[in-house]
């Protein structure tokens, strides 16, 4: 389980967070709903570690990640997984390696297997040579999905993944998670505006306070 | 530890500007004797200068632009041949070029600001041309297509539109060429014509007081200040904050063939002055040289030029990197930019001004030089001035391109498994790689044909290939200085390359 | 083809490193040359036939570095760099004499050798060349009885029709700042002045290039050194401009010709100095001035040597030539000498 206690965040004199407190379980979806500016984004990158908050703490399992200010495990040692708004492929890498990127430094074939089975899982493995500059919007989400799920991470974070597609785009990933999430032991967080999404993905919302 | 080696950096970068500056506080009292001499010539010192620096931009941005936009806009045959050759000059240190065209021409036009102009000019024009032909290709073919159904004519579009958008490269190549002719004071000498960086030259030497030349150079300094932060200023506010986002790819125009033809022309013509000309006068005079005494020096300058080269390359490669993995994160993406301006300053200053600072701080009476008595005779100090005049050459496309990568690439590798240190490495550094290959290019090039400060500062026994060049440029000994400077275009022909195929991957 | 890779990559490390830090000071064998650092203004191919006579001679390796300009302000920080610095123009080591950057020469031969008009009373240097200033006249415009005098180029007669080079050049530096010692401030602003408006064109070019202006027409008399002229006359493409012109020692029914003096020290350096003076003496020899006079065209000091000028020369004493140089670069940027009027 993962979990927010009190976490404040501000930037010179603007509160962005206050006080927020949340949880969530594995195999759960927990959608994170606010308008833009509410701090959904910066929450996230609280819970993941990139950024640490004013005060408050993360905690996995009872264990503290981050402590006030002091981020106590660094992200890349917290085995979570994060899909961006743009998805954030590497442009210097190609469909199939985006995804092996993240994968344990096993034996390359093995990697190479995993990363080939999300894809499949996405619908997308005719995408796997491809330069990721040749993919639509849709199909980049696919792989920035894969690329995060390949590892297994413990918790999912979404940032609104659906914010640059279109609506029958939308539709697809939204069906491609609702297969993919249930099977993985993955806590996910889906952060976003639109209430529909939340719908449709998360077991439990999670309404961001106003400033 | 992070801290100390940002700061050590930023001290060795800084170190020649706050030097000059230091030393001139130190000596104000040269203003009582020298003050009424310098405020008397200086009007007409400025107005050269001025002069000078107008026809070097007018030329520029003709043989520089006309190219950048030939090349952007229609599909010819030979278009990528002439990319290349429009980068040739890159190839021949100024001077050389001037007194190429004074030998071939026996013209008075020479020895005259026009002429000293038209030189830097063509010296420039491939900067201008990189420059104007990134930012085109970055500039979405939609505003034109808007224009266009707004009711703007041709003239119009290029003056309400394309000349506005291309306001700030325009102003940095403009800058950079000013920037060439302001260091540059050996061209000026040969020209007879007295720019600012000439008569400081002619102070400096005429009096032998150092004092005299840093009160000057001090004055340059506070002048680029100024200019800077009002350049800065206008690039923070004209300068759109979004990183790029996609628009439709530039279909270039297919030439019919009366336009291919047409365009042919333009193109021959705006490689002639740049390269035609002076490659026809250089291979003639070679061939004279063939044959009659032997090429001794040749291999030994060529081996000497290439390794100093090399290893400028490797420092200044080194230190930018350092300096980008150490100030990347987003709320430092100021602090770099705020280094690459100090940066600039080392460029900008004329390159006498950057010897004068090296020969203070390399004083034998200094703690350094008595750590390391043998420090001065090696190529150290010469490697670390060049590498501190030229390292904004990497900084700056390397910071252009830093502006252009979404922070979520570094936090996606962080998220994935990478730490810092292999975040950067995998995630960052090959983004880079277009912006290391450009500034590496670059660099090497400049290096080859650097004369001021591998003059004032080789160590004992060194010889360069631009040094022979100027050597025999100044005697006339054309035959001789054809040749070496065929072996440098030769040797510089690779970098070029890479450069030619950056632009056609923008 | 990894293994290639790094091994041409560590193998170019290794030589740019090497390259780096070449230079730096040798162990001494017994049998290794012994090491001579010289730093000097000169033009290379000139000095190179009497190091190489001396490196034989003695079993010694001369290391040197040569400047086109800045070589009193790097001796300046770097006072001990090299063992012997030669300069082309004497008031260089006079103004290095008097920041303290020389130190005295081994008197017993060089002093027995040279007559004072070539030695520095204070025998921190001495001059081992010279050559005099003079003036070219065009063949076909000019008749040798209409020039007398380096004052009378000053004079209306010559306006639009006298060249030269830079003002700030070392050699007209010199010329003017021996004017000072000679004629007195005041004359020589008015003589500065007077060649000023006679320009015909922007002082631009070397001493050569006058010669050329002359022969295409665009002045009639420059000033230069008298020893470009047997240089013209030896390269093909230069000929036509040495048939242009005559040569003129102006001044021979007054004190003489002002000459420029090449001259030659030895820094601080403590650590060669016995070499340093075997190559100072070598320097004065019969054998290195007939090389010099061969390479250069220029006088010898030691009169012993082959081509003693054989026109009135007027040395002014090395210890006043110096001293003007500052009030002339003053004079030259306050007039703007290099702007034809």
């Amino acid at each position: 389980m993962l979990e927010a206690r009190s976490i404040c965040f501000s930037e010179g004199k603007t509160n962005i967070l206050n006080n927020i407190s949340l949880k969530n379980e594995p195999k759960k979806c927990l959608a994170i709903l606010g308008p833009s500016g509410s701090g959904k984004t910066t929450l996230l990158r609280i819970l993941c570690g990139l950024i640490a908050p004013t005060s408050g703490t993360v905690l996995w399992e009872n264990k503290v990640l981050t402590q006030g200010t002091k981020i106590l495990v660094s992200p890349e040692k917290r085995f979570f997984g994060l899909v961006f708004q743009d998805s954030a492929l590497f442009p210097h890498l190609n469909v199939i390696n985006n995804v092996i990127f993240g994968l344990p430094r096993a034996t390359p074939t093995e990697n190479k297997k995993c990363a080939q089975e999300w894809l499949q899982k996405m619908g997308i493995e005719r995408l796997a040579n491809r330069d990721i500059s040749t993919l639509s919007g849709g199909e980049k989400q696919r792989v920035a999905l894969a690329r995060a799920l390949a590892p297994s991470p413990r918790v999912l974070f979404l940032d609104e993944p659906f914010s640059s597609v279109d609506r029958i785009v939308r539709t697809e990933l939204i069906t491609v998670l609702n297969q993919v999430l249930p099977a993985a032991n993955t806590a996910t967080f889906l952060v976003t505006h639109d209430e529909r999404d939340a719908a449709e993905l998360a077991d439990e919302t999670f309404q961001m306070p106003q400033i | 530890m992070k801290a100390f080696l940002l700061l050590l950096l930023l001290f060795i970068i800084a170190q020649p500007a706050a030097l000059v500056l230091s030393y001139a506080f130190n000596n104000l009292s040269v203003y009582s004797d020298w003050g009424t001499t310098i405020q008397s010539a200086l009007p007409e010192l400025l107005a050269t200068t001025a002069q000078v620096g107008i026809f070097a931009i007018c030329f520029s941005l003709i043989l520089g632009g006309l190219p950048a936009w030939l090349t952007h806009r229609f599909s010819f045959p030979g278009r990528q041949v002439f990319s290349f050759l429009v980068l040739a000059p890159l190839a021949v240190p100024a001077v050389a070029l001037l007194g190429l065209y004074q030998e071939a021409t026996n013209s008075e036009v020479f020895s005259s600001p026009s002429g000293l102009g038209l030189a830097f000019g063509i010296a420039c024009a491939p900067y201008v041309f990189l420059l104007l032909r990134v930012a085109l290709a970055r500039t979405s073919p939609t505003f034109r297509e808007a224009a266009k159904t707004l009711g703007l004519g041709p003239l119009q579009r290029f003056l309400f539109l394309h000349v506005p958008l291309l306001a700030i490269p325009l102003l940095a190549s403009s800058a950079l060429v000013d920037s060439e002719m302001l260091s540059d004071f050996a061209t000026s000498e040969r020209a007879g014509v007295n720019t600012f960086s000439l008569a400081l030259h002619n102070l400096w030497m005429g009096t032998q007081r150092n004092d005299i030349a840093v009160f000057l150079a001090s004055s340059v300094i506070i002048a680029l200040i100024v200019t800077f932060a009002f350049v800065i200023f206008l690039f923070q506010k004209f300068t759109p904050q979004n990183s790029a986002t996609g628009h439709p790819r530039h279909q270039r125009m297919r030439c019919r063939p009366f336009q291919a033809t047409l365009v042919l022309i333009a193109c021959i013509a705006a490689v002639t002055p740049g390269f035609l000309f002076p490659i026809f006068h250089t291979i003639k005079w070679a061939t004279q040289k063939a044959g009659t005494s032997p090429l001794k020096n040749l291999a030994n300058d060529t081996f000497s030029s290439v390794t100093t080269s090399a290893i400028v390359l490797l420092l200044t490669l080194a230190i930018s990197l350092v300096l980008v993995f150490l100030l990347h994160a987003q709320k430092q993406a100021n602090h770099l930019r705020a280094v690459t301006a100090v940066s600039l300053f080392n460029y900008a200053m004329p390159a006498l001004v950057l010897v004068l600072a090296f020969f203070i701080s390399t004083n034998e009476q200094t703690t350094l030089a008595r750590v390391f008595p043998s420090l001065n005779n090696t190529r150290i100090p010469l490697i670390t001035a060049t590498a501190l005049r030229f390292l904004p050459f990497i900084l700056l496309p390397l910071v252009d391109t830093l502006s252009r990568i979404p922070s979520s690439l570094a936090m996606a590798g962080r998220v994935l498994g990478c730490s810092e240190k292999s975040a950067f490495a995998r995630v960052l550094l090959p983004s880079l790689k277009p912006a290391i290959v450009v500034g590496s290019s670059l660099i090497f090039v400049e290096c080859m044909k650097e004369i001021t400060i591998a003059q004032a500062l080789r160590p004992f026994e060194y010889s360069a290939l631009s040094l022979r060049i100027f050597n025999y440029t100044t005697t006339h000994q054309a035959p001789e200085t054809a040749v070496w400077v065929l072996v440098l275009q030769l040797v510089i022909f690779y970098p070029i390359l890479r450069l030619q195929e950056f632009i056609e991957k923008e | 083809m990894k293994i290639i890779s790094l091994s041409f990559f560590s193998f170019s490390l290794a030589t740019m490193g090497i390259a780096t830090i070449s230079n730096a000071e040798p162990t001494k064998g017994s049998n290794e040359p012994r090491e001579l650092k010289i730093i000097s203004d000169r033009t290379e191919a000139h000095l190179t036939p009497i190091f190489a006579a001396f490196e034989k001679k003695n079993n010694v390796k001369i290391k040197s570095v040569f400047m086109d300009n800045g070589l009193i302000n790097r001796l300046e920080t770097r006072p001990t760099e090299a063992d012997v610095v030669i300069t082309k123009d004497a008031e260089l080591l006079e103004i290095a004499r008097q920041k303290k950057l020389l130190q005295s020469y081994d008197t017993k031969t060089i002093n027995t050798i040279l007559s004072a008009d070539f030695r520095d009373p204070s025998n921190m240097y001495f001059v081992d060349a010279f050559r005099a200033r003079v003036i070219f006249y065009s063949t076909d415009r000019v008749k040798e009885s209409d020039l007398s005098t380096y004052e009378n180029l000053a004079s209306p007669q010559w306006k639009g029709k006298f060249c030269v080079r830079s003002g700030f050049h070392d050699y007209n530096l010199s010329l003017f700042g021996q004017f000072f010692s000679f004629y007195g401030p005041q004359k020589t602003k008015e003589i500065i002045k007077g060649l000023h408006s006679n320009l015909a064109k922007n002082p631009t070019g070397n001493d050569r290039e006058q010669a050329k202006a002359i022969m295409e027409g665009k002045c009639d008399v420059a000033l230069a050194n008298n020893y470009y002229y047997p240089i013209m006359q030896s390269i093909p493409e230069q000929q036509s401009w040495a048939k242009a012109v005559k040569v003129f020692y102006p001044n021979q029914k007054e004190k003489g010709t002002f000459v420029m003096r090449s001259a030659a020290g030895l820094t601080t350096s403590k650590t060669n100095i016995t070499l340093a003076n075997a190559f100072l003496e070598y320097l004065v020899s019969t054998e290195a001035q007939s090389l010099m006079v061969n390479a250069t065209f220029q006088y010898p000091a030691n009169k012993q040597a082959p081509n003693a000028p054989t026109f009135k020369t007027n040395f002014i004493p090395l210890k006043d030539i110096a001293a003007p140089r500052e009030e002339v670069t003053k004079f030259l940027t306050e007039i703007a000498f290099d702007k034809k009027q």
